[in-house]
């Protein structure tokens, strides 16, 4: 008997980044990159702490059973592997951050106004590296 | 008649994985937070993104989804797995509970 949810749908879905034509750095106010990017990082912080609250449950679960179990080895493979995938996650959207920094500071000898969007791309930065 | 000595708590263990308990509901809220997360990658590509597939952001992007894929270990591939486990210790209780009753 199947009783746990699985997004099967989802799983299967490839996931690919689009190929564009140009380059784009959209910093409108609503909607924008700096909005997104914002977005983006809380949402890897909560996928996070999912895997967090994942392993209380498995640490609930081996003291119900209070001896070790076929089940031990597998819990601690799950675990480990989607911290090592979110950590990894994580490195990569910083460098997109990055990217974002690199691609302000070449344009902001024409464009000043560009000054509060580096700030902004900073805090993201420094938020993930005090964690 | 004797009072039947459980092997485990199978009885807490088959709330606990079963449909609604609380590894349940942990897995599928870390599966809503992944799907999220690959609609704003997405929404990020839209308003910062680089020419072609050659791009330093493109390969970022790429291994983000890589990340959070099915394929090579990455995340999807990791909760089926976790999806497996909570199946398997729900039906293995259920079993145990059916042999400690004699039934």
């Amino acid at each position: 008997m199947e009783v746990a949810y699985f997004d099967e749908s989802e799983a299967k879905m490839e996931k690919t980044p689009q190929t564009f034509n140009n380059f784009i750095y959209d910093n409108q106010t609503d909607g924008g990159c700096l909005n997104k990017l914002d977005e983006t990082a809380k949402k890897i912080n909560a996928v996070r702490g999912n895997i967090d609250a994942l392993h209380a449950r498995y640490r609930e679960l081996m003291a119900i059973y209070d001896k070790f179990t076929r089940y031990d080895e597998t819990m601690e493979k799950i675990i480990r592997t989607m911290t090592t995938q979110i950590e990894a996650a994580e490195k990569h959207f910083n460098n997109i951050v990055s990217t974002a920094q690199q691609a302000i500071n070449e344009h902001m000898t024409t464009d000043t106004t560009l000054m509060s969007d580096l700030e902004q791309l900073n805090s993201l930065l420094s938020a993930g590296s005090a964690e | 008649m004797g009072v039947t000595q459980k092997s485990y708590d199978y009885d807490r263990v088959i709330d606990f994985t079963n449909t609604g308990g609380q590894l349940d509901t942990s897995l599928n809220e870390l599966q809503e937070n992944l799907v999220a997360l690959k609609e704003l990658f997405k929404r990020c590509e839209q308003v910062f993104h680089g020419v072609g597939s050659t791009s330093a952001i493109y390969k970022e992007y790429e291994k983000l989804y890589n990340r959070i894929g099915t394929k090579a270990g990455g995340m999807w591939q990791v909760v089926r797995d976790a999806y497996d486990l909570e199946n398997l210790m729900y039906n293995n209780a259920l079993e145990d509970r059916r042999l400690d009753n004699g039934e």
